[in-house]
């Protein structure tokens, strides 16, 4: 993520965040995670990605 | 700032009948504040053009334009309409956008990530309510959006109103839409190859005066006027609008086997005429049977001046092809010869303006008219 941090590739960060929130950790770290995957993925305009991301943390209580 | 009182006696003096007129004073032309106050009582005050239509070819371009200090974003949205938003974060001010791209999805804000869409809504608050919480009850999206900034397109010409008093865009335009209504509706196709910048130690004014009248054409221009004399033009004057000078003789003779083709359907005065005015305050414009160009002036200080020049023709053709590519190289450089002629009289007349006891000028009654009402405008703006 942080050799990412400065680059353009949106889909692979919105995807390693997303990876970070499926691993078996707290709800709050998961939202965390979430959200940053929900971010990139509105930034790439892929619609499909953005709504089930919505979808985790409104589940969550992120939304 | 500059007062108007400091300078209404100036102003006054612009605005009376030709005859007795002095052009407008000088702290206008020389000073920042004079900048300024135009900056607030014209530029921001009215209809003005910022940019054009090509700037942001495609569905998804933006392009960020600081427009005498004020931050914009011009956008085409996805559905290909060109709009203008302030680019500004709504949250901490901070600018959106930085150099022109294309946005596949939303804007992000690099500060806290908050998130539009092109449409200016605000799609994403991550962090609002803490960590992991994306929203929270005191920031309303609805109410927190991009800040529109009433635009219209024109002949390829965006305009902004950035305070948002002028009158409908349709209303404004009409004298000019009117005059050239053989015109209207014609597809434009802006010429590739067919863009130029002109950086001129002027005051932006000087530029729009000289450009309004044909009175200086035999002396600065002699290639144009050796087929184009100063009896074959005439004025054109729509006061508080636009003002300038048309030609019954356009003959370009760019080259002996080829010509650009011409709009459908015009009547047959265009086949040698030719019309260029100055649309108050900043944006001079060409209009020719085969091709249209536009001059943007852009006040970068109170003595200087960008002209950014396109040029748009009849047919996708004629404005991309190989075929018609000399063609296209030969008519930006007759016109940028053209162009750069002026530059030494405004250049001139800007050094002008440093002298103490000038009274700002004196007008021909007969062949400075043009010139006059748009000194009679910016005064009248000014003076209010």
């Amino acid at each position: 993520m942080r050799a990412l941090h400065d680059s353009s590739d949106h889909m692979a960060m919105s995807g390693l965040h997303e990876q970070a929130a499926d691993r078996l950790i707290p709800p709050s770290e998961q939202r965390f995670h979430l959200t940053h995957a929900w971010v990139y993925a509105l930034v790439t305009g892929d619609s499909v990605r953005v709504e089930a991301l919505e979808k985790r943390l409104r589940t969550l209580g992120g939304l | 700032m500059l007062d108007t009182n400091d300078i209404a006696t100036g102003l006054k003096a612009a605005m009376g009948p030709i005859e007795q007129a002095n052009g407008l004073p000088s702290p206008l032309y020389t000073s920042a504040d004079g900048l300024a106050l135009e900056r607030e009582k014209l530029f921001h005050a009215g209809w003005t053009c910022i940019a054009f239509g090509k700037d942001v070819p495609n569905p998804g371009d933006a392009r960020p334009i600081t427009f005498l200090g004020a931050p914009l974003l011009l956008l085409r949205d996805h559905a290909g309409t060109v709009k203008v938003y302030e680019n500004v974060c709504r949250h901490r001010g901070m600018i959106l956008v930085d150099e022109a791209r294309n946005f596949g999805g939303v804007i992000r804000c690099p500060y806290h990530s908050w998130c539009y869409s092109l449409d200016g809504k605000l799609r994403a608050t991550p962090h609002v309510g803490g960590p992991g919480i994306n929203t929270h009850a005191s920031i309303n999206p609805d109410e927190t959006g991009l800040t529109p900034v009433r635009t219209a397109l024109w002949m390829d010409c965006v305009f902004v109103d950035v305070n948002g008093k002028a009158p409908d865009f349709d209303e404004w335009i009409a004298p000019l839409a009117t005059r050239w209504a053989d015109f209207m509706g014609k597809p434009l196709f802006h010429g590739e190859g067919s863009t130029f910048t002109l950086d001129v130690a002027c005051n932006w004014k000087l530029a729009i005066e000289n450009y309004c009248e044909s009175y200086h054409l035999p002396w600065v221009h002699p290639g144009l006027n050796s087929y184009s004399k100063l009896e074959d033009h005439y004025h054109i004057e729509a006061p508080g609008t636009f003002s300038g000078q048309g030609t019954v003789v356009y003959n370009p003779r760019l080259s002996d086997t080829q010509s650009f083709p011409n709009f459908d359907g015009l009547p047959a005065k265009w086949d040698t005429g030719a019309e260029y005015v100055s649309l108050y305050p900043n944006l001079m414009l060409g209009i020719h049977r085969d091709h249209m160009f536009a001059i943007r002036l852009d006040p970068i200080a109170h003595d200087r001046t960008l002209e950014t020049v396109e040029i748009w023709y009849t047919t996708e053709a004629a404005a991309t092809s190989d075929t018609y590519a000399d063609l296209r190289r030969t008519n930006a450089a007759m016109w940028k010869e053209v162009f750069m002629e002026d530059i030494g009289v405004v250049e001139g007349m800007q050094r002008g303006r440093h002298a103490p006891n000038f009274d700002g000028g004196r007008f021909s009654a007969v062949m400075d008219s043009p010139t006059h009402l748009f000194h009679a405008w910016v005064a009248g703006k000014l003076h209010g």
